[in-house]
């Protein structure tokens, strides 16, 4: 006969720290990128390269962490400034090899960041530009 | 017969106010006799359109939210929202979002009533296009920056009548710093923030 555990005697397990909470870097690497990929190949695209990198906006001498995405012959960037999620965040996207024209929000109107969040306004930007699809 | 007087005088009085009422309407009238025609190059110079112009309108589409209330308040439901309820971040998810510009009558109600102001009236007005259907915009042609008369290298801008100085009619030749008649909105406040205290002293 197995013997029941009163609930009370059980310590409460802790909640799993978010994974948003995680460095900037570690949760673009190891949660944001895959989601991401894992959103486009839902889409039927499988060569998606998204890289980090600090490099200065134009018009700006300032390092900027941005997130770099490519595919195909299309490119958009997700900026950073403030090296946080719940920062400052800006969108672009342009032709590959093209320059930036027009810097635009990112999730402006959200009060907190999540991945999910994330993976859905990148999505629904791209596919807004009419990338995915057609017309 | 001082009755008839009294009624000629009557008279004369009523002739005199309402030659001057005539004069009074027709003031605006003769203030334009003096105005010359003011020709403007038009490809080469453009008018700068005035602060509350109604030109093409901007859409951002990072901050729709694809609520509707755009079509709701538009005079013949124009804007065309498309979009999908995404369960898993429970968000609506925008597809598509367009306004025909061959139909728009331009009267700002979309821009007015949008709550995330995500919608905004510019100063571009040159819409000319082969194509009446060219003018369907969808959300990226929508969120293109817009045209600005000043921003062109090619154009000269050239101001409306009232941002002219005072007895001024034509445009051209302005010289440099001059401004419109009349105070400037910074002036105005000045002035009524130098008044606030003297008042709150009487009180």
């Amino acid at each position: 006969m197995v013997e029941e555990t009163p609930p009370t005697v059980k310590p409460k397990k802790e909640k799993a720290p978010a994974r948003e909470d995680k460095p900037f870097g570690e949760f673009l690497e190891q949660d944001f990128f895959p989601a991401l990929k894992a959103a486009f190949n839902h889409r039927g695209i499988s060569d998606l390269t998204l890289t980090l990198v600090d490099r200065p906006v134009l018009g700006s001498s300032v390092p900027c962490p941005q997130v770099v995405g490519t595919w195909a012959s299309w490119q958009f960037n997700l900026y950073f400034p403030d090296r946080d999620l719940q920062g400052r965040r800006a969108f672009s996207c342009q032709h590959l090899g093209m320059g930036v024209n027009t810097l635009e929000p990112f999730l402006i109107d959200e009060r907190k960041i999540t991945l999910d969040l994330m993976v859905f306004g990148v999505m629904q930007r791209l596919n807004g530009q009419k990338w995915f699809n057609g017309n | 017969m001082l009755k008839f007087l009294r009624q000629a005088k009557d008279y004369a009085q009523e002739a005199v106010q309402a030659a001057r009422y005539i004069g009074q309407g027709l003031a605006v009238t003769f203030d334009h006799m003096q105005r010359r025609p003011i020709t403007v190059q038009y490809p080469y110079e453009k008018l700068i359109p005035s602060e509350r112009w109604r030109g093409r309108i901007h859409f951002e589409f990072d901050k729709c939210i694809s609520c509707e209330v755009c079509v709701r308040v538009c005079p013949i439901n124009l804007p065309v929202v498309d979009w999908e309820y995404n369960k898993e971040v429970k968000k609506k998810e925008l597809k598509h979002y367009s306004i025909d510009f061959g139909v728009c009558i331009f009267c700002g109600n979309c821009v007015e009533y949008c709550p995330t102001n995500c919608l905004s009236m510019t100063e571009e007005y040159e819409m000319a296009v082969y194509d009446r259907h060219e003018l369907n915009y969808d959300g990226v042609a929508l969120g293109r920056l817009p045209y600005k008369v000043t921003a062109d290298p090619m154009v000269t801008p050239l101001r409306e009548l009232a941002y002219l100085p005072a007895g001024v009619l034509d445009p051209h030749n302005l010289p440099p710093g001059s401004t419109r008649a009349g105070q400037q909105p910074e002036e105005i406040v000045a002035q009524h923030q130098a008044q606030k205290p003297s008042k709150e002293i009487n009180q």
